[in-house]
């Protein structure tokens, strides 16, 4: 469950990286806002993913949940603001995406800081090499799905890199990568991670 | 003569490769990027450095086979380095194994000196 609430806000966060450069053609206050979006989404997966407590979740509730409101808003009056006042836009298939993305996002949060405080654990926060291989991951799924939302077609022949603002997801695949071995050398550093336990079955005299 | 053969690149057998969609080639390349990164961390868990490294390259590998899928590198140089990477940990993948065969044989006749 946690690991897909920070990977629903990383696919949503991810999304909005690849509409900030579309909207800028259209409004600098849309890019701008796109861009927040996704620091604040991006920023949010960080957070939870290396150290999640209750506050935290709830936060990505509030945050998460009011973008899909926004969505909502921009899908039916229109927003007040921007080139067109009170113009409802349509409903894309990315769009749509980032907004299953957040609501998972935001009803995970809320079920996990329930859990959190019921339980009455503030949260586990991971150590360094483990965080990191955490996180990559997190980032190389949250680029997959975000890969797969912002592209369709076939590829040309000969080559199977994308184009356009598909190639934000796999920036981010990239990324993840990247992360995921900066962990693992870490643990490489530090020379060994957990002390070797007593092997099962062996009995100590 | 020579001037009138098919250049290369431009052979027409298997051509079926590019039937397939963009995002299998991604999914492979994650996919063994993720096998290799997790035996390199497990590896290097257990205090076994050889495998860690050598999985280490392995995931490597795969980092520089995504650079090409970005758009940074060229097809030809992306898949290059990502072969010498593989060629990398495939033979400290088999140092690490025949030091850690070699290891237990010696244990194994310690063990039996200390019989007799």
């Amino acid at each position: 469950m946690p690991a897909a609430v920070s990977i629903a806000a990383g696919t949503a966060a991810a999304i909005h990286v690849a509409a900030i450069g579309p909207h800028l053609e259209e409004s600098r206050l849309f890019a701008s806002a796109f861009v927040a979006m996704a620091l604040s989404q991006g920023g949010w997966m960080v957070l939870v993913t290396l150290a999640p407590s209750p506050d935290r979740y709830r936060a990505g509730a509030v945050l998460n949940g009011g973008i899909a409101l926004l969505w909502l808003l921009s899908r039916t009056s229109g927003v007040p603001v921007g080139p067109h006042p009170f113009a409802p836009e349509p409903v894309g298939t990315m769009d749509a995406l980032a907004t299953m993305a957040e609501v998972v996002a935001a009803s995970g949060s809320l079920a996990l800081a329930r859990g959190l405080r019921r339980s009455g654990r503030r949260g586990v926060r991971a150590d360094v090499p483990r965080g990191l291989v955490e996180l990559g991951s997190v980032a190389l799924a949250s680029g997959f799905v975000a890969s797969l939302a912002a592209t369709t077609g076939p590829h040309g022949v000969g080559s199977h890199a994308c184009c356009g603002s598909g190639s934000t997801g796999h920036v981010i695949i990239l990324a993840g990568m990247l992360t995921v071995l900066a962990g693992v050398l870490t643990l490489a550093v530090r020379g060994g991670g957990r002390p070797a336990s007593p092997a099962r079955g062996r009995r100590t005299p | 003569m020579i001037a009138q053969a098919p250049q290369l690149l431009e052979n027409p057998c298997c051509d079926f490769i590019n039937a397939f969609p963009w995002w299998f080639f991604l999914l492979v390349h994650v996919a063994l990027f993720g096998l290799g990164a997790f035996f390199a961390f497990r590896s290097f868990e257990a205090g076994a450095r050889g495998f860690g490294w050598g999985f280490t390259l392995f995931a490597l590998a795969e980092v520089s086979y995504m650079t090409y899928h970005v758009n940074l590198t060229q097809f030809l140089f992306a898949h290059t380095v990502s072969e010498v990477l593989d060629g990398l940990a495939f033979v400290i993948l088999f140092a690490a194994s025949l030091a850690r065969a070699g290891l237990g044989a010696l244990d194994a006749s310690r063990d039996v000196g200390g019989v007799r």
